[in-house]
């Protein structure tokens, strides 16, 4: 008894103690890691001055009178300093100093970002990320992707350009963004010829960033129509109608005619709807009777976006002939058709009672043009 | 160039004496060091904090000849700040430039309603700003060393 007692106890002790021991360690492990973000954090707020300093400092004029190579000169006299206090501890002060760098850098324009852009330069950085692109981890690619984008490195264009083709999405979205921040508009014509397979993401960001650019995207977008991948050449679609680039309905019409692809079809047909060019209205009356279903219900949306009165006919037979999805959507077409639509739609719905008529009157009351 | 603090001379401590205040409020340390940098470079007494109460408490306290403020702070916004001051006899009267993102221009509109002089968008040059700073004291009429 008294020996299983001292068994347990002892069990117990050891226990205790191991816990304690895990505790102490963790304990340690957190005060070290704290340290360590204090110990940044102090590198960096005095790099943060240094570079404030330096980011608004007077330099003198140079002693050879060129421009810009003159002006370095003044600059370097900065960077020496610098590079002084980097004897001990390289990494961290490296580390320090870029994300001062890229912090500012965010918020700055003008002549004191090209001085941001000279510091990276002149220290490395824009060589070390660029080697960084080729990193095992794809963290590390990703964010030296992001920071060559912060620093605004052109140097880098290339090694970004090849990062758009990395196995892995998040390298790929930040070299994107990168190039966008780096290059501007002309990206796109790199964007367009490496990327595959584009994902929600990197879509957005392409989105997002044509918006801003407006027609100074449409030469990139209309190249981004003979791209291999299909996504590309969906989402070029996509935002030539989004931009409103009308001289591009000769391209889309072409594409929605011969492409071998019936979705990237789809999406001309689409897309010509949204242009609202009169030079489509003829292609799209034909494709309202289209053998292939999807290319018919996309003529009818985009001849709806029109609002032609000669496509009346041929909606009329889409009406009674085709799908419950095309019978609505021809319907629709034939409300926003003018009063030869609107007298046809009346016509039907005084018509024989049937899933037609029921559509018909469904559509009449959604545009308020329904009398009982 | 000199990079280091130098050590001021007489007639310089005098003229810091009669320099305008100016007050910055922002919380990203590094930018606010740039801006503080380059006001002091332009010759004015630079006061900073980093959030929003902080701002309205040493407004009250410094009662600055300007404010530069930042819309997104912790604790209070740039917003909420500019209200107080312009709600305080004693402060209402003092000019405030806003700091705000480029895109936001709603940001702009509603803080110009709020009564902010002026507003500076990020990115923006430090040049500009200085200048902008300069150009609202001038229009204020109020005499200074730094001009």
């Amino acid at each position: 008894m008294s020996q299983t007692l001292f068994v347990f106890l002892i069990l117990t002790a050891s226990v205790t103690l191991l816990v304690l021991l895990t505790a102490v360690i963790l304990l340690a492990v957190k005060q070290a890691s704290s340290r360590r973000v204090r110990a940044l954090s102090r590198i960096e707020e005095h790099y943060g001055r240094i570079v404030s300093e330096f980011l608004v400092a007077e330099v003198s004029p140079p002693s050879t009178g060129r421009l810009p190579e003159g002006h370095f000169e003044g600059y370097r006299r900065f960077t020496a300093t610098i590079v002084r206090g980097w004897k001990r501890n390289l990494a961290v002060h490296r580390k320090a100093f870029l994300s001062v760098l890229t912090s500012t850098a965010a918020d700055v324009s003008g002549e004191t970002s090209e001085r941001i852009v000279f510091l990276a330069y002149e220290l490395g950085f824009v060589d070390e990320l660029s080697a960084k692109l080729k990193h095992r981890h794809w963290w590390v690619r990703a964010e030296a992707a992001m920071h060559l984008g912060q620093l605004r490195a052109r140097g880098a264009t290339a090694a970004l350009a090849a990062a758009l083709e990395d196995k892995h999405a998040g390298v790929r979205l930040q070299a994107l963004r990168a190039l966008l921040h780096v290059v501007g508009v002309e990206a796109f014509g790199s964007i367009f010829r490496s990327m595959r397979d584009l994902s929600q993401w990197e879509m957005m960001e392409i989105s997002v960033s044509v918006r801003e650019h407006g027609p100074a995207a449409v030469p990139y977008l209309l190249d981004g129509l003979e791209a291999r991948d299909m996504t590309i050449v969906e989402l070029c679609i996509e935002l030539l109608a989004e931009v409103g680039f009308v001289d591009s309905v000769q391209r889309l019409r072409a594409m929605a005619s011969s492409y071998p692809n019936i979705t990237i079809r789809a999406k001309a047909v689409e897309a010509l709807g949204r242009l609202g060019d009169a030079r489509s209205e003829g292609l799209l009356i034909e494709y309202i009777g289209h053998p292939h279903p999807v290319l018919r219900l996309r003529a009818l949306g985009a001849i709806r976006a029109i609002g032609s009165s000669a496509a009346v006919p041929a909606i009329r037979q889409r009406v009674r002939d085709g799908s419950i999805d095309e019978k609505v959507a021809a319907a629709r077409a034939l409300a926003n058709a003018g009063e030869q639509g609107l007298a046809s739609l009346h016509a039907m719905a005084s018509g024989p009672e049937g899933l037609t008529r029921d559509v018909v009157v469904q559509v009449l009351e959604e545009v308020g043009e329904f009398d009982g | 160039m000199t990079f280091l603090p130098k050590r001021r001379t007489f007639y310089e401590t005098t003229q810091l004496r009669m320099a305008q205040k100016i007050l910055v409020a922002e919380d990203q340390v590094h930018i606010r060091h740039l801006i503080e940098y380059k006001l002091r470079n332009s010759g004015y007494e630079v006061v900073s904090v980093d959030n929003g109460e902080a701002a309205l408490s040493t407004a009250r306290s410094v009662l600055p000849d300007l404010v530069l403020l930042d819309i997104m702070m912790p604790l209070m916004t740039g917003f909420e700040v500019l209200v107080a001051l312009k709600a305080d006899a004693s402060t209402q009267n003092i000019p405030v430039l806003l700091v705000t993102a480029q895109s936001k221009e709603h940001e702009v509109l509603r803080g110009l309603e709020l009564g902010a002089e002026d507003y500076i968008t990020k990115p923006f040059s430090p040049n500009e700003l200085a200048a902008r700073v300069k150009k609202t004291l001038l229009t204020r009429g109020r005499p200074s060393s730094a001009l």
